[in-house]
């Protein structure tokens, strides 16, 4: 039976969080009420001020909220933020210090695993200043991005070969179609049907950004048309869920990306079930932290509802399946 | 993103008794995660139909005040994402107490690009109009 486990990313609650209708406590509290044992990751800018440090205040707040809700701390949100100072790259040094002082905030707040982005500090330095306080580096493979895409970069993290490196998949990259709640907004906010219809199909056929921005133009979209051409190509992603087969030894921790989830588990854009599928054979038993993100088009629309529904799909899946020795 | 969160309350402040011609908004960072003012590339503002000069702009967070100008270089400086800060507006003469209506853009840079692993330029620009209250001097 896969070993896969549950975990829930407190980014789910962006749109409560943000309008101060949950706090970080009722967030925590949300995850806790799933079940003993979930797993929990944070952004953590998104609720640690001072980032990318961190009080003793927040570091003690929040390992009492481990503690009383019985969870696990999964992954920390980390960001690279290389463009954060203005017409200029920061240099070495001072990148590996951002980097430093928040793998020191992970470990200190009990997180296994920093997610981050590829970056040329993260790839070098870091990864011994990560193995020292025990922390493991996950490079996010996220939309648009497709893992048919970074051979360059997988190869690298080969060739350094360390149980300190590997990838974090997010299934926003596994899609097979557009999210309801992306459509349904583009819709309210008056873009034609028709003109709706013709960016989906090419986004089915997979059109490079800018000939979908000239095919919107030729038709006459207005700057809705326009930005619903672009987010879908940023959210939804075409890689194909059996190439984590390649890099399954390497998968640390996966963000269980989701959009509408109906009651029987499926979601409106990402394809779960293969995704499980190939997770099971390959053996996969780390965490998949469940993540909402339609709060980008919509306030959340019974977003802890959904996570169950969610985690139903996976452990009903996960028990179907049996590892393939072979991978 | 959470463009209709722009601008924060209903009221407009007046600012310290020493600077009389300074009105006081409050306004929200317009992205899930805090972001270092640096990211602040534009910050537009109008109030009653009238363009605010960038000069007459400034930004209050943790009691210190940053002109619009000096924005580009602070990316030490934290915009949290649960703070709604000061927007800070000195014009040519006092406002009179009553209803304005206060207009901002903000554009944003988000800072995912990178040198060597995708050099990428993601902006989010926001729009937001409110009517806000000033009060009576003395109130």
């Amino acid at each position: 039976m896969s070993a896969i486990r549950l975990g829930v990313t407190l980014y789910s609650f962006n749109a409560e969080y943000y309008s101060y209708k949950y706090s970080l406590e009722d967030c925590m509290e949300r995850v806790g009420s799933l079940g003993p044992g979930q797993g929990v990751e944070i952004v953590g800018p998104q609720m640690i001020r001072g980032f990318p440090d961190l009080s003793a205040e927040f570091e003690h707040r929040f390992r009492q909220l481990v503690e009383r809700h019985d969870l696990r701390p999964t992954v920390y949100g980390g960001y690279c933020d290389a463009q954060r100072a203005t017409g200029r790259w920061p240099d070495h040094r001072e990148q590996a210090e951002y980097l430093q002082r928040q793998v020191r905030a992970a470990a200190r707040l009990g997180f296994p695993i920093i997610r981050l982005q590829p970056n040329e500090v993260v790839l070098t330095d870091l990864v011994p200043f990560a193995e020292h306080h025990d922390v493991k580096i996950g490079l996010e493979i996220h939309a648009p991005r497709r893992i048919e895409d970074i051979g360059p970069l997988i190869e690298r993290v080969e060739r350094v070969d360390s149980p300190y490196l590997g990838f974090v998949p997010d299934c926003g990259t596994f899609c097979h179609s557009c999210a309801q709640v992306c459509v349904d907004k583009f819709l309210e906010l008056g873009v034609p049907e028709s003109l709706v219809e013709v960016i989906l199909a090419l986004w089915q056929e997979q059109t490079p950004p800018a000939e979908m921005q000239a095919e919107v133009s030729r038709l006459g979209g207005d700057e809705y048309a326009h930005l619903m051409a672009s987010e879908t190509g940023i959210y939804f992603g075409h890689s194909e869920p059996r190439a984590m087969l390649d890099i399954m030894p390497r998968i640390l921790h996966v963000h269980g990306k989701f959009y509408d989830i109906a009651d029987n588990g499926m979601d409106s854009a990402v394809r779960f079930p293969e995704v499980l599928d190939v997770l099971a054979e390959g053996g996969f038993d780390g965490y998949i932290s469940c993540e909402y993100e339609g709060h980008h088009w919509y306030p959340a629309r019974d977003v802890l509802g959904q996570i169950k529904t969610l985690q139903r799909l996976i452990i009903s899946h996960s028990s179907e399946q049996e590892p393939d020795p072979t991978v | 993103m959470f463009d209709d969160d722009l601008i924060y309350g209903s009221d407009l402040e007046r600012g310290p008794v020493d600077a009389p011609l300074t009105t006081r908004a409050k306004i929200r960072l317009p992205w899930y995660r805090s972001l270092p003012l640096s990211c602040v590339e534009k910050l537009e503002v109008t109030l009653d139909d009238r363009l605010v000069p960038s000069a007459g702009i400034a930004l209050r967070t943790n009691g210190h005040r940053h002109p619009a100008s000096e924005l580009s270089r602070l990316d030490q400086v934290e915009w949290f994402v649960l703070d709604a800060i000061d927007l800070e507006l000195t014009g040519e003469s006092e406002l009179e107490p009553g209803p304005h209506r206060l207009a901002v853009a903000v554009r944003l840079r988000i800072p995912y690009g990178d040198e060597d692993f995708g050099d990428i330029e993601f902006v989010q620009t926001v729009r937001c109009s409110k009517e806000l209250e000033l009060a009576e001097r003395n109130a």
